[in-house]
């Protein structure tokens, strides 16, 4: 399963394939779940914007799953060592204590950098599109399409290397 | 350009008062060079990582949404990966 914070949902929800926003191509059957926390600061700090309103209606169509404040429990005392918003708190806390088999997507590089010191599994949000083409849960061609889509977002390497994975799969 | 109302710092009144009754403008202008002055301080945290990105917005006081458009209409960078 996938926890998502703010950064990967604005990415997902602002670009576009075509006339659908990535994110309703990259998540769908993925288990992805938010905290109370990125909830807060997607939907109800996004208001009525159309991009803000696109990951609404993905957690309305039950392709993200908000997962309850008790789920989640006290925020991780290590956390109180860095700047950190309280979506990135919240989304490392709940895939700490969701254990093995949980995986954070952020492309936020502190968030990253304490999650790799947590041991916490950690990737952005290309490596999880990436990731969905290898285990051919999305095909090839629209990854592609989807890396391409959000290249304005990443720093020179990030897309040439992804479209370089993507073309290796059989 | 719409009016509107902001509290002003007490200790700073006696100095602003007076320059807002002779150019009114001036406000516009303050508002402006204090806005940007502090998304650059934090773009300069945010890119050394000593903040994150929802923090980044936290502390300007927008959404991640919001941010993303300041950022996209200045030209910077719109992640803290390195590159």
């Amino acid at each position: 399963m996938f926890v998502f914070d703010s950064s990967p949902l604005v990415a997902s929800c602002q670009f576009t394939v075509g006339r659908r926003a990535v994110a309703e191509i990259a998540l769908a059957d993925a288990d992805v779940r938010i905290p109370p926390a990125v909830y807060a600061e997607v939907v109800t700090r996004g208001g009525s914007r159309p991009d803000a309103l696109i990951a609404a209606g993905l957690i309305t169509a039950g392709y993200i799953r908000v997962v309850d404040a008790t789920e989640v429990g006290e925020a991780l005392e290590d956390l109180q060592h860095y700047q950190l918003g309280h979506g990135e708190q919240e989304a490392l806390t709940m895939t700490t204590r969701l254990g093995n088999g949980a995986i954070i997507v952020t492309d936020d590089f502190l968030a990253l950098i304490v999650a790799n010191r947590l041991g916490v599994s950690c990737q952005l949000f290309l490596d999880f599109v990436v990731g969905r083409a290898t285990r051919g849960e999305l095909p090839a061609m629209e990854a592609q399409h989807i890396v391409r889509a959000i290249s304005p977002r990443y720093p020179s390497g990030f897309v040439p290397h992804s479209l370089a994975m993507l073309r290796r799969l059989p | 350009m719409s009016l509107v109302s902001i509290r002003m710092p007490e200790d700073l009144e006696a100095v602003l008062r007076p320059v807002l009754e002779r150019d009114p403008d001036k406000g516009t202008e303050w508002l402006r060079a204090g806005f940007e002055a502090r998304l650059a301080e934090l773009y300069q945290q945010w890119q050394t990582l000593r903040i994150s990105t929802a923090r980044f917005a936290e502390l300007l006081g927008v959404s991640p949404w919001e941010l993303a458009d300041l950022l996209r209409a200045r030209g910077l960078k719109t992640t803290n990966l390195p590159g």
